[in-house]
C-alpha cells in the first residue's frame, strides 16, 4: 500500500515537471495596474498582443486597487517578484532613484521607435537625467462639469467660456438663493477635496506652488497659496459650496451624479462615469474649462506611462508588450471606449468621437494650458502640507496659520533630505 | 534489567522525534513569519530603511526622534482613548448581554445567533458597512435621526464625534466575540453556588454581583488582557472608515495607523519599526501590570 502511494506520487511529480518544462517555452509576463474601469479595454489589447505572439509570449493583467497599488508595488519590487510592466505616474522619481525600473533607451534606439508620435510633454515627463524610463499612455486633465437640469430648474444661465472665479461666485450665489427659495437641498458647487481636481489648481493659478520645479522648496506657505485656499473656505462659508463635513465624507463626483450639485470640479478619469450617468444620458451635462483665478485657468495635467521592471525575467518580451499597448492601434481603442485620453497624437481622434453625452473637446482643450502635477517623488514632507490644507478647509485653524505652519514643517523635512 | 531500560529510552526518543516532526510545520511557520519578522523589525528600528530595503545603521536616532514627534503623541493619546473606553465597554456589555442570554429567555437561540454574527464577519465588511451607515448625507443613522426630528450628525467628520464613532464600531464588533467567552464562563459556574445563595435569601441582582461576577473574574481577567492587547493595536476600522486626506484622520489616528503611514506612505520604515517597538513595550508593560494586579481581584476556584 505504502509502495503504491509512493509510486503514484513520483509519477505525478514527473508529469508535473514535464508539464512545467513545456510551459517554460512561453514567456509569461504580467502588467500591473489599478482602475478596474479601464482593465476590460486594456485586456482587449492584451488579447490581441497574445494572439500575435502566440506560443512565444503570454501576457496577463494584475489588477490592484488604487489604495494599495503603490504599497504592493514597493513590496514586490523589493522582493523581485514584481510584474514585468507597471503603470507609472509622476512618482517615477522615487523608482528611478532606487533603480528598480529599467531605462528604455536601448530598446527605443534598437527598434527606432519614433517618439514624436506622442505628446512631447508626456514623453518628457518620463525622461529623467536624460534616460527615458517609460512610454506614455495617456493624460488626465481637470475641468468643470455642470448639471443643465439644475440650471434650467432655477433659471440660471449656463457658465460661459472664459468665465472667472468671480463670475462663478456670482452664479453660485444666485443659485444658492433660488435653491433656498424653492426649499431645495442641492449645493451650487461641489468638489473633491483632493489636490489634483481642486486645490493644487487654485494654488498654481493664483501664483503659488505645491513644490518648486527643482523639487526642493514648497510654496504652500506663500500668500498666493494661502489666498487660494482661503477662496475655497469662503465658498463654503457663504454656502456657495457644500460644507466640509459633506465633501470630506462623500465624493464630489457621487454628489454630482446623484443630482446634488450644480457644478463639480472633476477629472478626466471620471469622464466615463459622467457619460454613463443618468444625468449624462439625459443630455444634461455640460463641460467647461475651470474659471480663471487671477487671470489663469491653468489646470493640473496628470498622465500615466508604462515602466519596465529592472528585475523582469523577460525584459525583451516585456518591451514588446510596452511597445504594443502604447501604439496608435491600442490607444485608439482606449480612446473610442473613453477610458483615457491618449498621449499618442493620432489616437486622440477617437476620444472625442466616443462621447455622445459630453462635449469631450473641452477635456482635450484643458491640456493646452495645463501644467504637470507637482511632485518630487518623495512623500516624507507631503503629509505636513496636505494635513495643513485639510485643517484650513475644515476651519479647525485659520487658513494662514495652518498653511504657514505646515509649509514650515514640510520645508524642514525637505531641507534635511536635500541639503545632506 | 538493563535491556528494559535501553528499550524504554529508545521508544521515548522515537516518540519525541515523532512529536517534533508533527509540530515542525507550525514551528517553521512561526519561526519564519513571526520570529524572523519580529527580530528583523527590532533590527530595522536601529536603521534608516527606505522603500526598497537598504538599511543604514543609525543607532538610537529613531527612538530619540519619537520623543520629539507630536504626531506620535496624538496617536498615543487616541490609542489610549480607544483602549480605556473600548475595554470597559466591551467587558461591561459582554457580561450584561451574556447574563441575559444565560437565562431562559424566549427566542434565546435567535438572539445568540444575532449576537454572534459580528464575530464571524470580516472586519473589512464591518468597516465599509458602518462607513456608509454613518455617512453624513446618505447614511441610515442620520436618516433615522432626521425622521425623529433630530439634527443629523457628521459622525466621521467632526472632531468631537469621530473617535466615538470608531469606538462604537469597535465595541460592536468585539462584544460579539466576548459574549461567547463570558457565556461559556457563566455556564461553567457550579449551580450549587446559586442555590446556596438563594437559600440565604439573595435576589437576582445580588446573585449577579455576589455570585456570578466574582466567579467570572478569571474569565474577565482573560478578556480584559486580550481585548486590551487587541485594541491597543487598532488599525483596520480607522483605515477603512476614515479617508487619509481629511481632518477626521488627524483626530482619530492610532499608533498602528501612524506606523502604516510611516512605513508605506512616507517610506520611513526604520522609524516605523521604532514606533512599533515602542508600542510593543507599552503593551508588555500594561500586561505585566495586569498580571501583577490580578491577585487583588481575581478569584480562582480552589
Amino acid at each position: 500500500m505504502k509502495k503504491m502511494m509512493l509510486f503514484g506520487a513520483v509519477c505525478t511529480l514527473i508529469l508535473l515537471a514535464a508539464g512545467c518544462g513545456k510551459q517554460n517555452k512561453v514567456a509569461n509576463i504580467s502588467l500591473t495596474m489599478w482602475d478596474e474601469a479601464q482593465s476590460p479595454i486594456i485586456q482587449q489589447s492584451i488579447d490581441k498582443f497574445n494572439e500575435e505572439h502566440k506560443g512565444k509570449i503570454a501576457a496577463n493583467i494584475e489588477l490592484v486597487p488604487w489604495d494599495t497599488y503603490w504599497t504592493k508595488l514597493d513590496a514586490s519590487l523589493e522582493t523581485k517578484e514584481a510584474a514585468d510592466v507597471m503603470w507609472m505616474n509622476v512618482y517615477l522619481t522615487k523608482y528611478a532613484a532606487a533603480e528598480v525600473v529599467k531605462p528604455l533607451d536601448e530598446y527605443i534606439q534598437k527598434d527606432k521607435l519614433d517618439l514624436s508620435q506622442y505628446i512631447e510633454g508626456r514623453v518628457n515627463a518620463y525622461n529623467l537625467d536624460g534616460k527615458q524610463y517609460a512610454l506614455p499612455k495617456g493624460l488626465d486633465t481637470v475641468f468643470v462639469a455642470y448639471n443643465k437640469e439644475i440650471f434650467d430648474r432655477y433659471g440660471i444661465e449656463y457658465p460661459k467660456e472664459g468665465w472667472t472665479w468671480d463670475d462663478m461666485r456670482t452664479m453660485a450665489a444666485e443659485m444658492r438663493d433660488k435653491i433656498k427659495e424653492a426649499g431645495g437641498k442641492e449645493y451650487p458647487i461641489v468638489m473633491e477635496l483632493d489636490d489634483q481636481p481642486s486645490w493644487m489648481n487654485f494654488v498654481v493659478q493664483n501664483g503659488g506652488n505645491y513644490i518648486s520645479e527643482d523639487g526642493k522648496t514648497t510654496g504652500m506657505g506663500m500668500d498666493q497659496s494661502v489666498e487660494a485656499i482661503q477662496n475655497m473656505v469662503d465658498l463654503m462659508n457663504e454656502e456657495l459650496m457644500a460644507p466640509y463635513t459633506v465633501l470630506s465624507e462623500t465624493k464630489g463626483t457621487d454628489l454630482f451624479i446623484s443630482g446634488q450639485g450644480g457644478i463639480v470640479f472633476i477629472g478626466s478619469w471620471k469622464a466615463s462615469v459622467l457619460e454613463n450617468s443618468t444625468i449624462g444620458m439625459n443630455g444634461n451635462i455640460g463641460l467647461i474649462q475651470m474659471p480663471s483665478l487671477n487671470g489663469s485657468n491653468s489646470s493640473v495635467l496628470g498622465g500615466l506611462g508604462y515602466c519596465l521592471s529592472a528585475t523582469s525575467k523577460h525584459p525583451d518580451e516585456a518591451w514588446e508588450l510596452i511597445k504594443y499597448i502604447t501604439s496608435e492601434e491600442s490607444l485608439y481603442n482606449e480612446a473610442i471606449n473613453g477610458i483615457d485620453i491618449p498621449a499618442q497624437i493620432k489616437a486622440q481622434e477617437g476620444y472625442v468621437k466616443n462621447f455622445k453625452n459630453l462635449n469631450a473637446q473641452v477635456i482635450l482643450d484643458a491640456a493646452v494650458t495645463g501644467f504637470p502635477y507637482q511632485s518630487n517623488g518623495n512623500f516624507e514632507w507631503t503629509s505636513y502640507v496636505n494635513d495643513a490644507v485639510q485643517k484650513a478647509l475644515s476651519q479647525s485653524a485659520p487658513v494662514k496659520e495652518s498653511l504657514v505652519e505646515g509649509a514650515a514643517q514640510a520645508q524642514a523635512v525637505l531641507d534635511k533630505i536635500y541639503n545632506q | 534489567m538493563n535491556k528494559k531500560k535501553h528499550g524504554y529510552s529508545a521508544r521515548k526518543r522515537k516518540e519525541a522525534v515523532t512529536g517534533f516532526l508533527f509540530i515542525a510545520p507550525m514551528m517553521i511557520g512561526l519561526l519564519v513569519f513571526s520570529a524572523y519578522a519580529f527580530f528583523q523589525n527590532i533590527y530595522f528600528s536601529f536603521n534608516k530603511v527606505g522603500a526598497f530595503g537598504k538599511p543604514q545603521f543609525i543607532g538610537f536616532d529613531n527612538y530619540i526622534r519619537i520623543f520629539a514627534d507630536p504626531n506620535f503623541y496624538i496617536a498615543l493619546k487616541n490609542t489610549l482613548f480607544y483602549t480605556v473606553f473600548g475595554v470597559s465597554f466591551v467587558i461591561i456589555f459582554s457580561v450584561i448581554i451574556a447574563n441575559t442570554l444565560n437565562k431562559k429567555v424566549r427566542g434565546r437561540t435567535f438572539y445568540r445567533v444575532c449576537i454572534f454574527i459580528p464575530a464571524i464577519t470580516m472586519p473589512a465588511a464591518i468597516g465599509i458597512l458602518w462607513r456608509w451607515m454613518l455617512n453624513y448625507k446618505f447614511g441610515i443613522v442620520n436618516y433615522i435621526l432626521e425622521k425623529i426630528g433630530l439634527q443629523p450628525v457628521a459622525w466621521l467628520s467632526e472632531a468631537a464625534t469621530v473617535k466615538w464613532a470608531i469606538l462604537l464600531v469597535l465595541v460592536w464588533s468585539m462584544v460579539s466575540y466576548y459574549v461567547i467567552i463570558m457565556l461559556a464562563g457563566m455556564q461553567g459556574i457550579d449551580l450549587s453556588y446559586y442555590e446556596a445563595a438563594r437559600v440565604d435569601g439573595a435576589g437576582p441582582r445580588q446573585l449577579f454581583f455576589k455570585v456570578t461576577i466574582p466567579l467570572l473574574t478569571p474569565i474577565i481577567l482573560f478578556s480584559t488582557i486580550m481585548s486590551m492587547i487587541g485594541i491597543l493595536q487598532i488599525f483596520d476600522f480607522i483605515y477603512l472608515m476614515i479617508q487619509r486626506d481629511t481632518i477626521a484622520y488627524q483626530y482619530s489616528m492610532s499608533m498602528v495607523t501612524y506606523f502604516y503611514e510611516l512605513a508605506f506612505v512616507k517610506d520611513l520604515r526604520g522609524y516605523a519599526s521604532a514606533v512599533s517597538i515602542v508600542l510593543c513595550i507599552i503593551i508588555m508593560i500594561i500586561t505585566i501590570i495586569q498580571m501583577y494586579l490580578q491577585k487583588y481581584w481575581v478569584n480562582y476556584d480552589n
